[in-house]
């Protein structure tokens, strides 16, 4: 009898167990979860890993309740890309004051198999503007599964419609896409905009309705 | 310990989990199951065969806003107000308060840097003087503390104020208004108040959706205005986005003509507070001068390009798409004395938009919607599914009329005017209206073989369902209404035909009889319906808008292919590429709910129409094709029209004088023109094209500062409008002023109008005008359909207002991705356009130096932040005392 009780007893463990071994995945998953329906609720969540090798959630560590810009490169592209890594690092300092540490940029390659973490660290070394140390947001380059960077692409939207230009990365969209995830309120603009349009659009979208007036 | 096994491994078991369970209390409690908010799941979306209670709610038509010229002025007593407003005054908005015409200009120099208001407000309230009411407004928020900021305050690098758009014709004018001007006929213009917030509205039957509203409106209130009697309009922005409204059509001043860059700064916080934050707009609903008419000259008004149906509409930077889907738009209706001596001499149908029972002048609102299913959390609740990381186009599967998803009107046995409005992100609407009984009748292929024929070699034709797929050979409306459908039978299994009077926000010259509208987006149409014929001899009967033209994405109408595959990636399903029941879509139909009519063409039906038999005559007079009726009433008051100064401004006449039999006169451009001078015009060449996932201009984008059109102002120019760009439609929109096509090549069907010598466009050989279908109709447009291989040669004029103005493409995906242009009208020609030369130079820069509109600085924190500080220490701007247009233009001021 003691036998069968302590079975018993061990049996009805199991579902708490179960629960308590969830795997790492689920366990991320659930860590960010807004309450109201948003824009981003149909981004995919897969793991991703930055250029300093560590490794993060798309949408749960590095765009939830955060204002993120985002946009998609790869290493060997003389096209756009380089122009909007110099973009981005001329604007990094002035969205860094103005956002403060919980902003997030992002440039996620579309070549992962070429663009690993050591790769991309070495492109972003000289991107870094000189008061790179003193900013308190974080601009990661970030690589990943092939499939799961393909699902991030078709959820973004930087896509073309026509099936050839679409697999020709060469010509892939060159955008900068925006957003604060908790105000829910997203922009998307040509990499090709004047600087200061581009800053411009991005404070106010950003930041929401904690700038005064937009003059 | 025994060596027993099973005693063994359960003890190890039990290790095994006890070790479990630490390991498990070391996870980070977010992930525990108290962390009970679950990361929303995909939304699935509400489909129309799921919807039941369709076409039992009545359609309601938009509210209005009361007309100021026959309301009581600013003597009128609170009283005399509400009795005026009658029975409806709980919902007719009344002005706010009275702006006095003289004073508009002295306050457009003396704009206030802290307020975009236009003029101080009066109001009387009893005997007495009039007195100004205390700026600013502060009904709405209970604290006008510290967090009230002042809105939208002038940059502090503009010093001169005449950089402010003020028409040129203010200039060196003393002491206020020229008294012959057109808008100092009336001493007194109303101002009203406009709220924008958000509410929740019932657009699919039994569920409620979280929209924005003008007035909490959808669609927002009608404003009902009377041409050269404006207006003075004070947006109060309670949404947590910032917003700009544009009165499309509207010849206004470009401060107040919604440029994308103008906002009005949002008026909610993050945790639900409201502060202040308002423009007002200037709507002068005025026409311009005739062309070489002196601008300070008291006469000569262009009233050709009096407008009848315009609407008003969100126009903010970049999230402009977001805001019109959720519901910022509304009508606006023009009229002036030639409109209104045709309605009361029963020529058109007559408005009362007093007492919509009974008006016979219905606006209708189209758009679409895709709306999510209800959660379990929420089971009366479908929100508007919006995608902003699609940037092709929306399409919505729901199709709305005012604000309501299948929806029923009820009318009486006489003549309508129907007001169609595409209001609709990227939906290409093809209208037709049917007898339900026909309808039901209808199979798949007759109703194909209305809309398509074949060739001997089976080429097919588009007749009319232009479809990007297809060459569009066939493209032709305006057939005789005698036409045998397809059946045989005349009046079995085709669309009823009626009469259209009107493009966009002008009457037409003429009425065309039709049995089909193409409507892309923005674009309006005017038509009259006499449902005394349809209805025969039956007591009642039931007819059905259907839009019969088959989409699948943003790209425009056709199957969605063209070997272009409308990919879906991952499988993540997107607004924009949401697929529509259509005629294919044999599955779909059969799934399709309560039946009226047939349920194959459920999802096509737009609006259910119940005619009822009314004894009581129509007094409309029955149209004829060649508006006979309209010559014999022309020469029975041939001595009124001419005794009545506004009426014979208004009124159609040719170069002798002449009364004309006509809706509208139209200045024909080209017919004062050869081709050859119209080479020596200056010309420009736009192309609209898709470049590196975005959408551009001649390869640009838009900036608000850098002007790729800078015409001279009282200039006449070419305007080439290309798209190559693959297939897409894109309806292009010039502000400001109507545009006349002179040259149409839709997907390689070339057509021009006549020069002044008859002679077309060289190695063209059908006439523009003779040829009735649309897009291609003979007069004004403000949008213009850019289909498939297009291209299309307009003629347009710049007067009045400097800029800077925009045009663009009206898919406002599009339009929010840059496809977009400054069009700034100068006083002097910036350097040499070359008229033989197609392609603009390197794009000038607008100055605020030159241009005249205060260009948002950078947002920098500064700004704002010091202006809170200065609030909370109670330190507010001083408001400039007024200053005499002498002092203000000093030197610069000369008559």
């Amino acid at each position: 009898m003691p036998d069968l009780n302590r079975r018993r007893l061990l049996y009805s463990l199991i579902p708490v167990v179960a629960a308590g071994t969830a795997t790492a995945d689920e366990r991320h998953r659930q860590r960010a979860v807004p309450p109201q329906p948003r824009a981003t609720d149909r981004l995919p969540d897969p793991l991703l890993v930055n250029h300093r090798g560590q490794s993060l959630r798309f949408y749960s560590d590095l765009i939830a309740d955060r204002p993120t810009v985002i946009s998609m490169m790869y290493t060997q592209c003389d096209g756009t890309c380089p122009g909007t890594s110099a973009l981005l690092s001329s604007l990094w300092p002035a969205l860094d004051q103005a956002v403060g540490r919980s902003l997030r940029i992002l440039s996620i390659t579309l070549d992962p198999e070429y663009d690993t973490p050591e790769v991309l660290a070495a492109y972003a070394e000289p991107l870094q503007p000189r008061n790179a140390g003193q900013l308190q947001s974080e601009w990661m380059f970030l690589t990943g599964r092939p499939e799961d960077i393909e699902a991030i692409r078709q959820g973004l939207g930087f896509t073309d419609p026509d099936p050839v230009i679409d697999q020709d990365k060469s010509q892939h969209a060159a955008l900068l896409t925006f957003g604060n995830d908790r105000l829910n309120r997203w922009a998307t603009m040509p990499v090709e905009t004047r600087r200061e349009q581009l800053q411009k659009s991005m404070m106010r979208i950003l930041l929401g309705t904690s700038v005064g007036g937009v003059r | 310990m025994s060596d027993n096994p099973l005693r063994t491994s359960r003890r190890s078991l039990l290790t095994a989990t006890s070790a479990a369970l630490v390991s498990a209390a070391a996870i980070p409690t977010s992930a525990s199951a108290a962390d009970a908010r679950a990361r929303c799941a995909a939304p699935e979306f509400l489909q129309p065969s799921a919807v039941s209670g369709k076409w039992k709610r009545k359609l309601v038509l938009p509210e209005h806003l009361p007309e100021g010229v026959q309301s009581p002025g600013p003597n009128a007593s609170e009283e005399t107000l509400a009795a005026w407003s009658g029975e409806h005054a709980a919902h007719v908005m009344k002005p706010k308060g009275w702006i006095k015409t003289a004073e508009i200009r002295v306050a457009l120099q003396d704009m206030d840097p802290s307020q975009h208001v236009i003029g101080k407000i009066y109001r009387q309230p009893g005997e007495g003087d009039f007195v100004p009411l205390d700026p600013p407004i502060r009904r709405t928020f209970a604290d006008a503390g510290p967090k009230a900021v002042h809105p939208c305050p002038l940059s502090p690098h503009i010093q001169d104020r005449r950089q402010l758009g003020i028409a040129p014709e203010f200039w060196g004018i003393e002491g206020g208004f020229d008294p012959q001007h057109f808008w100092q006929l009336h001493e007194w213009i109303p101002f009203y108040e406009v709220v924008v917030g958000e509410f929740d509205a019932e657009i699919v039957p039994g569920l409620k959706t979280r929209v924005w509203g003008y007035n909490r409106q959808l669609p927002g209130p009608t404003f009902v205005e009377d041409v050269n009697r404006p207006i003075v309009v004070r947006y109060i922005n309670e949404l947590p986005a910032e917003i700009s409204i544009h009165l499309h059509g509207g010849h206004t001043p470009a401060h107040s003509d919604g440029h994308p860059a103008f906002l009005v700064c949002a008026g909610r916080h993050e945790d639900g507070s409201l502060r202040l934050a308002y423009r007002d707009y200037f709507y002068t609903n005025g026409v311009p001068k005739k062309p070489d008419t002196d601008p300070l000259a008291p006469a000569g008004f262009d009233y050709s390009e009096s407008q009848s149906t315009m609407w008003y509409h969100d126009h903010a930077n970049d999230i402009t798409a977001h805001n019109a889907l959720m519901g910022l738009a509304g009508c606006y209706m023009v009229s002036d004395p030639w409109e209104k001596f045709l309605v009361a001499q029963h020529v058109l149908p007559a408005p009362d938009f007093h007492n919509s029972e009974n008006s016979h002048d219905i606006p209708l609102v189209l758009g679409d919607r895709c709306l999510c299913r209800p959660t379990s959390e929420a089971p009366d609740v479908a929100r508007i599914h919006f995608d902003p990381f699609d940037h092709n186009g929306y399409l919505g599967n729901i199709p709305v009329v005012n604000g309501m998803a299948w929806p029923r009107l009820e009318v009486k046995s006489h003549k309508y005017r129907f007001r169609f409005l595409n209001g609709s992100l990227a939906r290409v609407f093809l209208l037709t209206l049917w007898d339900a009984g026909d309808l039901s009748q209808l199979t798949e292929e007759q109703l194909e073989g209305v809309l398509v024929s074949k060739d001997e070699d089976g080429t097919q034709y588009a007749k009319g369902g232009i479809s990007s797929g297809m060459t569009c050979e066939g493209v032709s409306g305006g057939r005789s209404i005698d036409e045998p459908g397809v059946s045989g039978d005349p009046r079995a299994s085709r669309p009823h035909p009626w009469v259209r009077i009107g493009k966009d926000s002008w009457l037409q010259g003429e009425p065309v009889w039709d049995d089909r509208i193409l409507l892309a987006m923005a674009n309006r149409a005017d038509v009259i319906v006499d449902f005394n014929a349809l209805l025969g001899d039956r007591p009642r009967a039931t007819f059905f808008l259907v839009n019969l033209c088959d989409q699948r994405n943003g790209r425009g109408p056709g199957h969605g292919d063209n070997g272009l595959a409308a990919a879906d990636g991952a499988g993540l399903p997107r607004g924009g590429r949401l697929s529509v029941p259509s005629l294919d879509d044999r599955e779909r139909q059969r799934l399709a709910g309560d039946s009226e009519g047939g349920a194959k063409f459920e999802m096509l039906k737009i609006l259910r129409i119940d005619v009822i038999r009314d004894e009581t005559p129509d007094p409309c007079i029955n149209f004829q094709p060649d508006l006979s009726p309209l010559t014999h009433l022309l020469r029975t008051h041939a001595d009124h029209i001419n005794s009545t100064p506004l009426l014979t401004d208004a009124a159609p006449r040719n170069a002798a004088g002449e009364l004309l039999p006509k809706l509208r006169a139209h200045d024909n451009i080209i017919g004062r023109l050869t081709w050859q001078d119209i080479k020596n015009l200056p010309t420009r060449r736009f192309d609209f094209e898709r470049g590196r996932g975005a959408w551009r201009v001649s390869q640009r984008f838009f900036d608000e500062e850098r002007a790729d059109a800078t015409p001279v102002l009282g200039g006449l120019e070419v305007w080439h409008l290309v798209n190559r760009s693959g297939g897409w439609w894109h309806p292009i929109h010039i502000h400001l002023e109507s545009h006349q096509q002179i040259y149409v090549d839709f997907a390689g069907r070339k057509m021009s109008r006549r020069d002044v010598n008859g002679a077309l466009y060289p190695g063209v050989s059908i006439d523009l005008t003779a040829e009735k279908a649309l897009p291609h109709d003979c007069c004004k447009h403000d949008t213009s359909i850019l289909g498939p291989n297009t291209e299309v040669i307009i003629l347009m004029r710049f007067r009045t207002f400097r800029g800077p103005f925009v045009f663009h493409c009206h898919n406002l995906n599009h339009e929010d991705m840059r496809m977009m242009v400054t069009m700034d009208p100068r006083m002097e020609a910036l350097g040499q356009v070359n008229p033989q030369q197609s392609d603009t130079q390197q794009g000038d820069r607008v100055d605020p130096e030159k241009t005249g509109y205060d260009i948002l600085t950078l947002s920098t924190p500064l700004i704002p932040e010091t202006l809170m500080k200065l609030q909370l220490n109670g330190h507010l701007p001083p408001v400039p005392a007024p200053v005499s247009v002498q002092q203000f233009f000093g030197d610069a001021c000369h008559a």
